[in-house]
């Protein structure tokens, strides 16, 4: 297996949670990263910033402490120029004193330069010049030292009035003039004269060891007498005397202060380089700085971009890591969904990883998988009661329907007198209760007929009870066939039939009730020949009830029945 | 994931903890009262060597630089395990030489000593600026007496931490006084010195002891280094009758003088006696015959031993040619005790670093007592003397002999105190 394979391996069986977690840290990573780099680059620039501050503050004060140091060579330079011309008080005045305060400067300089330069964050290169800074500290004390004593000897030496040369011009005028009397001594005295000037040209040494040779030789001559008088003689000795000695110090003197200027060539020699090495540094320092400025916002700006493109290649990265291992699946898995409410039992995700999609996958698939059974299994079932309740649903429209017979069956049992086929009491007496209603609500008219068989009684003593039942159908059929479709006929007792003629007005009722009693006269009842009836009519009067209507009918057929029988009566009324 | 959190942020801390420490180490508590020299893990030891390496005594300069580098070799160019950086300075064998030059080295805080110098000129102004500065300096070669002691009081230009394995010429100038007045019956002496302290310290001695006997020096003179014309200063010398001229001076000077007395016919019979600074085969090839018979005080050299031979060995074996003198001993010894003493007061930290106490350096080399050196063994006085004083009066009698001749041929010895 490929390391890629294992890495993708790895990947997906990361959780959501973890994958989101590394894809955040990865990118808070590259921010703190780019923050990082941004300060770390702003840190380096402040801190160079702070170096080139330094650097030039070290360079000017490297200026400032060599034109003081320079200041103070021309001032020394100038003491040894002009003392002689202007007098020595007025060269320390002006000379002397101004150089020990500025090399005073000098030395506090070069202290602060030092302790600047310590204290500063500049390069190694420059620090380690710190030792040169201390020799040039010290160099410009040993200058003012150098100086304090180098203008002592200058004093012994040359101080007007006491100095050693003015002690000896006036030391050779003395003798000069003391010596004038001898020619012997006095060539002695203008060779020697003339040696200590040569040596005062050249200072070289030999020429006063001559002088003082000569000043011997001259000692010895006046020693003799040398033709002088006793006076100019002891004058001249004693003079010569101390004229040596002044001349024999010169040279000494001399080689002090040629020490001493040896001293500044020396200090010079060691300085100089210093400032200007110094300087040189300083600018390098700035120069270092500023060059190093820049490469830091170069490589800032190319890390800050760097880190930048790197965050945003690493943004769609991992924006299509999650797009790949997470939204895509999870789309996936919503297009199944939908597939799967749309009836597409089959349909199966195929998101396969560790995580919660993969997980969830898993189960979605488990879920169809068991729909897929339960819709199978349903549909299996609901055949087999659908063929189990069509066939339950049979019998049973087979029961409704011999209910219906039997209920038919019974209704007409239950509404028709079973002998005529016409309707019983019961089913005329509804008949009255309804018309009653209508005509109450709606004012209709209607009327009944009462009719009974006369000498029904004598029928059936007289032919049995079969003519008499036979006597009492071919009246129904008759009632029946005669009788309009929407009146009621029925059997209200024995042999009594009633009509109730709805919406009919009484006349009418009348007229058919002689028409019915007409066609009895005129119908020959096998066995039985002719059989009459009389009739009673009833119209409806507001305030009937059904009974009291029938009682009507009833006071009517009565009277029919008085009047003769084979008659209609009218209720209220004579017809027969 | 906070865990892992809190180990990255421990580990950081640790890390910058230990960057921080490593960075920055912490100095070394310096309780010396003339301050330390601290010397890191990977930093040389820094020894500033002041010689006079130009002119006519760079021969002598040389010397001193050769017996510090043989001293050094022996202990493989290092001291406790760092490097030895040696910086150097020419004095010019002049005063203000030695100033300047002592100037730059304590101007170096990672400078622990000074080996030098040539000549005592030099090392009394160097002395006093080192001195100042708090350090220890050590010399093969300056013995001029002004710089330690005389007559066992401290010398005008003694200064603190200034010390040499060089005999004091204290007794030189008596040694050849005395050779003078007792072996050869002078009663009249002239002295020429250079101005300098070494020679005037001699010529002084020379006075003293001259006189205390009963002699008299007729002539004190003084030429300047380079003259050349010396026949004023010797005819002075007629003058002043003397029979004998102690005349201890460098070359070229000394050569001057004894060449030009040689030709002046009224010196012919004067005894001419030098020191120590004109016994160098440099100077017997330049005078050749001219000085034969003449006299030199000088130390008494070291006894011959296998160990000095192993010396000389060892500086032919590096430097390709027999040593011109016998300097480069004391100056071996010089710096052998230098490196014992800063092995023995320097603290060594965890990390290597060096740790050297300017003061205890000082009384460390003050304390050296009974060193095996190869001229002898050295025990440094209160004052810096380490070396004892004998001295040799040697008379030349052929100059193809060369320095070894002249010293087998010591015709007078004066060790005072033994």
């Amino acid at each position: 297996m490929s390391r890629l394979e294992t890495c993708s391996r790895l990947w997906r069986n990361q959780s959501i949670t973890a994958k989101f977690g590394f894809a955040f840290s990865l990118l808070l990573a590259l921010l703190a990263l780019e923050a990082l780099v941004g300060y770390g680059a702003l840190n380096v620039t402040l801190t160079a910033e702070n170096e080139i501050l330094a650097s030039v503050e070290i360079r000017q004060r490297v200026f400032e402490m060599d034109g003081e140091l320079e200041k103070a060579r021309r001032l020394h330079r100038d003491f040894l120029l002009q003392y002689s011309e202007i007098g020595f008080a007025k060269a320390q005045e002006q000379y002397y004193l101004p150089a020990k305060a500025v090399l005073a400067r000098v030395v506090a300089l070069s202290d602060d330069l030092r302790q600047l330069v310590a204290a500063s964050n500049v390069s190694v290169a420059l620090r380690e010049r710190n030792k040169d800074i201390t020799l040039y500290l010290s160099s410009a004390q040993r200058f003012g030292e150098i100086f304090g004593e180098l203008v002592d000897l200058v004093t012994i030496l040359a101080a007007p009035e006491y100095g050693l040369l003015s002690q000896l011009e006036s030391l050779d005028e003395g003798l000069e003039s003391n010596v004038r009397g001898s020619t012997e001594a006095f060539l002695l005295f203008q060779e020697m004269d003339r040696h200590v000037h040569e040596y005062l040209i050249s200072r070289q040494r030999p020429h006063m060891q001559t002088a003082l040779n000569l000043g011997f030789k001259l000692e010895r001559v006046l020693g003799s007498g040398a033709g002088l008088d006793p006076m100019h003689r002891d004058e001249a000795r004693r003079l010569l005397k101390s004229y040596v000695s002044v001349a024999g110090r010169i040279p000494d003197l001399d080689v002090q202060v040629r020490g001493k200027f040896n001293d500044f060539a020396l200090q010079a020699q060691a300085v100089d380089p210093i400032s200007r090495d110094l300087k040189s540094l300083a600018d390098l320092e700035v120069e270092r700085a500023r060059g190093r400025i820049t490469g830091v916002s170069r490589l800032a700006t190319v890390t800050i971009a760097a880190t930048a493109l790197a965050g945003l290649c690493f943004a769609l990265v991992v924006a299509g890591l999650i797009h790949a291992t997470v939204t895509r699946r999870i789309v996936d898995l919503t297009r199944t969904a939908g597939l799967l409410r749309e009836g597409n039992l089959g349909i199966r995700s195929e998101a396969q990883s560790g995580d919660e999609i993969g997980v969830l996958a898993l189960s979605f698939n488990a879920m169809a998988a068991r729909m897929q059974d339960l819709v199978h299994n349903l549909e299996a079932n609901v055949h087999l009661r659908t063929e189990e309740l069509a066939a339950a649903n049979s019998k049973l429209e087979a029961a409704v329907r011999e209910l219906d017979e039997k209920n038919q069956a019974l209704e007409v049992t239950t509404r028709t007198e079973r002998l005529t086929g016409l309707g019983n009491r019961r089913r005329v007496e509804e008949a009255l209760q309804t018309e009653v209603l209508r005509a109450r609500r709606y004012g209709k008219p209607f009327s009944i007929i009462l009719l009974d068989i006369d000498h029904f009684k004598a029928i059936n003593d007289n032919f049995g009870h079969q003519a008499g039942d036979n006597v009492l159908i071919a009246i129904a059929g008759l009632l029946t066939r005669t009788a309009r479709e929407t009146d009621v006929v029925g059997r209200w007792g024995g042999e009594e039939f009633l009509l109730v003629c709805p919406e009919t007005e009484i006349a009418v009722v009348a007229a058919l009730a002689e028409r019915l009693r007409t066609e009895f006269t005129t119908t020959d009842f096998p066995l039985v020949g002719q059989v009459t009836s009389s009739f009673g009519v009833a119209a409806f009067v507001q305030g009937d009830s059904w009974k009291t209507l029938v009682e009507r009918a009833d006071e009517a057929l009565y009277r029919a029945k008085d009047n003769g029988r084979n008659c209609v009566e009218v209720a209220g009324d004579q017809a027969c | 994931m906070k865990r892992a959190a809190i180990l990255v942020f421990c580990r950081a801390l640790v890390g910058a903890l230990f960057l921080f420490s490593a960075c920055a180490p912490a100095p070394e508590p310096c309780s010396d009262k003339l301050g330390c020299v601290d010397i890191g893990p990977d930093e040389p030891l820094k020894l500033a060597v002041i010689q006079a390496l130009s002119g006519k005594v760079a021969t002598l300069g040389q010397e001193q630089v050769r017996g510090l580098e043989l001293a050094l070799a022996r202990r493989g160019d290092r001291i406790l395990g760092h490097k030895v950086q040696l910086v150097t300075e020419d004095t010019g064998c002049k005063p203000e030489g030695g100033a300047n030059a002592a100037l730059k080295a304590v101007a170096d805080p990672k400078v622990v000593a000074i080996f030098g110098t040539t000549c005592s000129g030099d090392a009394a102004t160097a002395a006093e600026v080192m001195s100042r500065a708090g350090l220890t300096m050590i010399s093969g070669n300056n013995s001029a007496p002004f710089l330690t002691a005389i007559g066992g009081q401290r010398a005008p230009k003694w200064q603190a931490g200034y010390l040499r394995t060089a005999p004091n010429e204290e007794s030189s100038g008596p040694a050849a006084a005395r050779f003078a007045y007792e072996k050869l019956g002078i009663r009249k002496a002239a002295t020429i010195n250079d101005g300098d302290i070494y020679t005037r310290g001699l010529t002084d001695g020379f006075r003293q002891e001259f006189t205390k006997l009963g002699g008299k020096v007729v002539l004190d003179a003084t030429v300047n280094k380079n003259d050349a014309d010396m026949e004023p200063v010797l005819t002075s010398v007629v003058n002043a009758r003397a029979e004998l001229v102690f005349f201890p001076l460098f070359q070229p000077e000394g050569n001057n003088v004894l060449l030009q007395a040689r030709r002046m016919p009224t010196l012919a019979k004067t005894v001419l006696m030098s020191d120590g600074s004109l016994i160098e085969d440099s100077f017997l090839e330049a005078v050749k015959q001219a000085a034969v018979g003449m006299y030199f005080v000088g130390p008494t050299p070291p006894r011959k031993t296998p160990e000095l031979e192993k010396l000389a060995a060892e500086y032919q074996a590096r430097y390709n040619a027999a040593p011109p003198t016998i300097y480069y001993i004391s100056a071996f010894d010089a710096a052998d005790i230098l490196f014992a003493a800063i092995e023995k007061v320097a603290v060594k930290g965890k990390n290597g670093g060096l740790h050297i106490g300017r003061q205890a350096l000082r009384d460390a080399l003050y304390a050296t007592a009974n060193h095996p050196g190869l001229s002898g063994k050295l025990s440094c006085d209160q004052f810096g003397d380490c070396a004892a004083q004998s001295f040799d009066v040697l008379k030349l009698k052929d100059p193809a002999a060369g320095v070894e001749g002249l010293k087998a041929n010591a015709v007078f010895t004066y060790a005072p105190g033994r």
